[in-house]
C-alpha cells in the first residue's frame, strides 16, 4: 500500500511512507517514498 | 499507516494498492493489476491530483508497464507512479526519482548535456546513458499527448519548471545563470516571461520554438534524397556505397 498527501499550493504528491536507500559503492544515502504491506484492512467510513 | 499527528485534514490524500497473481508455475503469466482512491480527511472534494500524462500514453512504447526493479510488482499506472516519484525522492548517488525529472532524463539518455560532457547517468549503480530512445528527443508530444485526456496535459508547455527543463537541459544552472544568459532564477515564478508556449518564429526562445522538430518545420527546406543506384548489391554482397 502507498499513501501520499498533496501539500498545500503545491501540485505534487509526498509520500508518507519512505524509507532510506544506500548506494552499496559509495555508502551515500537518499530519502526515498516507499511502500508498506505489513497493516491489517478494516472496512468501514473514517472520519 | 497512522498517519502522523498534525496531519493536514484539508490535502487531498491518495491511497494506492497494487497486486500480483503469479501462474508462473502453470507456465502462466503474472497478472498484475493496481488502483488509487483519492480523498480529502475532512470529507471535501479532492483537488486535481498530478495527471500529467496518461498510462495509455506510456504503454504506446512500454506495452506492459514493467520497469526495471518494479518489473512484476503490479505497480503499472502513472497514477501508482507518481505517488513514490515524487520531488521528494532521490537516488542516492544525487539523481532526482521525481517523475518528471527522471522520465525526461532517462529518454534524453544519451543526449543529456552531461552525458556528452563525459558524464556518468544512472540510478542504483546502473548506466542509464545508452538506452535507446527510437523517437525524435524535440518531439515533446510523443509523450506529452494532448489528446489522451490527461487533465494537466498542457503543463509541459504552460507551466515551465527550473525542474522539468533543466531535467534535460542539465548544463544549465538556474542558481548561478550559467547557459542560461546569464540570468539566475531563483523560482519558477518567472520561466513563463520569456518562455512562452508559442513565440513569433518556428525557432525560438518559446517551448514549441525550442522543440521545433527539424524534420517537421516549415521554413526549413529541407533535403530531397533520390536513389540512383546501389552498388555491390549482388547476393552474399554489402552494398556498404550508395551513390546518389
Amino acid at each position: 500500500m502507498l499513501i501520499a498527501y498533496i501539500p498545500r499550493n503545491g501540485t505534487k504528491y509526498e509520500s508518507y511512507i519512505t524509507r532510506n536507500a544506500t548506494d552499496a559503492a559509495t555508502g551515500e544515502v537518499a530519502s526515498q517514498a516507499t511502500s508498506e504491506n505489513n497493516g491489517t484492512w478494516k472496512k468501514g467510513r473514517f472520519r | 499507516m497512522v498517519l502522523p499527528s498534525g496531519f493536514d485534514r484539508t490535502a487531498t490524500h491518495t491511497v494506492g494498492v497494487f497486486g500480483i497473481r503469479d501462474l508462473r508455475e502453470f507456465v502462466l503469466n503474472i497478472d498484475e493489476a493496481d488502483a488509487v482512491f483519492h480523498f480529502v480527511p475532512d470529507g471535501s472534494k479532492p483537488q486535481q491530483t498530478p495527471e500529467v500524462i496518461k498510462t495509455q500514453t506510456c504503454r504506446k512504447c512500454h506495452d506492459n508497464m514493467r520497469f526495471d526493479t518494479h518489473t512484476g510488482s503490479g505497480r503499472i499506472s502513472v497514477e501508482m507512479c507518481v505517488l513514490c516519484h515524487n520531488p521528494k525522492s532521490f537516488d542516492p548517488n544525487g539523481e532526482s526519482l521525481d517523475m518528471g525529472v527522471m522520465t525526461h532524463r532517462i529518454h534524453m539518455n544519451s543526449s543529456l548535456p552531461s552525458v556528452v560532457a563525459g558524464a556518468k547517468f544512472g540510478y542504483r549503480g546502473k548506466d542509464y546513458s545508452k538506452i535507446l530512445y527510437s523517437a525524435n528527443k524535440r518531439d515533446c508530444a510523443v509523450c506529452h499527448e494532448t489528446t489522451a485526456g490527461a487533465a494537466q496535459a498542457d503543463f509541459f508547455e504552460t507551466k515551465a519548471t527550473r525542474a522539468a527543463c533543466g531535467s534535460c537541459h542539465d548544463n544549465v544552472s538556474f542558481a548561478t545563470g550559467e547557459n542560461h544568459a546569464n540570468l539566475p532564477q531563483v523560482s519558477d515564478s518567472q520561466c513563463a516571461t520569456c518562455h512562452t508556449v508559442q513565440g513569433e518564429l518556428e525557432f525560438d526562445l518559446s517551448i514549441r520554438g525550442a522543440h521545433t522538430v527539424a524534420t517537421k518545420s516549415r521554413e526549413l527546406p529541407g533535403t530531397t534524397f533520390e536513389i540512383l543506384d546501389v552498388n555491390d548489391g549482388a547476393p552474399g554482397r554489402n552494398p556498404l556505397s550508395l551513390s546518389a
